[in-house]
């Protein structure tokens, strides 16, 4: 009785190490799923021309950076950048090459690919590539808001 | 009798020589007044390579045969021209293709100027149409947009600008296939100084 006493006493402290890693492991997958899935409902916001969606991800200091423009804060990036865009495009597909997620802050970097829309119907569509970072930062509510976007497009390809 | 003879031979062998160089300068003067225009004009090349070769090849024959100048005189020029003719076309050649290529440079640089400046008036409308609040144009139909300016060019433009693909395509897309960019120009916009649209995101 005495020996199997003796074993379970030292089997629990690696029992509980296991619970505790496996607890942790299961955390962090749980925080990159969380941020593949914020990613996945921005891009799908931007597919479906909801506005409102895409901009109620932002965060109110956010900041988005374009070649020579730098927009600051939630109301100019949402005009400026969401609501002058968003009729523009459509079919917008990101392949994210880069991300790191911990307790505060998550990223994806990658590449994207995106029809752009004519003005009027005699011009020619085309598609447009580029690369892009989103930083997510997780508010002090708990909620993951973008906090920084920076895109740099390829010259866009008329489409024949 | 001989010595006559020898004198007329020379003669007709003298008057050959002088024939021979001015052949090359009057060979294509069909008129009075294009003697006259072709005497105030430069010498071509080829005429000068061919005095020059005649006149050498001339004095170096008759130097060399010293059995009978006037025979190797002729020869030698005859020579000499012929060969200075040949440098002479060949010069000829080589500055008709440079003229040629630096006529073609400047005609692909009007072609890109004009359509910089159809660029900027396309981005000029559009944003004036825009802060109206109206939709942008197409540059089909903005204010001097596209053909207008190469069209005007195109009939003091060669034959192969033209018939060239860059003189075809439509205005809204370059020579190498993209988009041009609708803000070009405007400071506020992320690729102001892009002629082809980057923005697509």
């Amino acid at each position: 009785m005495k020996t199997i006493q003796g074993y379970l006493k030292a089997i629990l402290p690696i029992l509980l190490m296991v619970s505790v890693l496996s607890a942790c492991s299961k955390s962090g997958e749980a925080v990159e799923n969380t941020v593949q899935t914020l990613n996945k409902q921005f891009i799908d916001a931007w597919n479906s021309k909801d506005s409102e969606k895409i901009i109620s991800f932002l965060s109110d200091d956010v900041h988005f950076l374009q070649g020579n423009t730098h927009y600051t804060g939630k109301a100019e990036v949402s005009q400026k950048w969401v609501r002058e865009t968003l009729p523009t495009l459509s079919d917008l597909k990101t392949y994210t090459v880069s991300s790191t997620t911990d307790d505060k802050t998550a990223y994806e970097a990658g590449t994207y690919s995106v029809e752009v829309l004519p003005d009027t119907p005699q011009e020619p569509r085309g598609v447009g590539e580029g690369n892009f970072i989103l930083l997510w930062k997780k508010g002090p509510d708990d909620t993951w808001k973008l906090s920084y976007a920076q895109l740099e497009g390829m010259p866009v390809v008329a489409k024949r | 009798m001989k010595t006559i003879s020898r004198i007329y031979t020379q003669k007709t062998s003298v008057l050959a020589l002088l024939v021979a160089l001015l052949f090359s300068s009057i060979a294509e003067a069909q008129t009075l007044q294009e003697l006259q225009a072709r005497a105030r004009r430069p010498w071509s090349p080829q005429a000068k390579g061919a005095a020059i070769g005649t006149g050498a090849g001339a004095a170096a024959g008759a130097i060399i045969n010293k059995r009978n100048r006037v025979v190797g005189g002729v020869v030698g020029g005859v020579v000499g021209g012929a060969a200075g003719y040949a440098i002479g076309k060949r010069v000829d050649n080589k500055r008709k293709a440079a003229a040629a290529l630096a006529a073609r440079r400047a005609e692909e640089e009007r072609i890109a100027a004009a359509r910089r400046e159809d660029v900027l008036a396309y981005g000029e409308a559009n944003r004036t149409m825009r802060s109206a609040g109206k939709k942008a144009p197409s540059l089909g139909t903005a204010a001097g947009v596209g053909t207008a300016a190469i069209a005007a060019g195109a009939v003091a433009a060669p034959a192969y600008v033209a018939a060239s693909p860059a003189a075809a395509q439509p205005a809204y897309v370059t020579d190498m296939g993209y988009l041009l960019n609708p803000t070009y120009g405007d400071q506020s916009t992320a690729y102001p100084e892009s002629e082809v649209r980057r923005k697509s995101w």
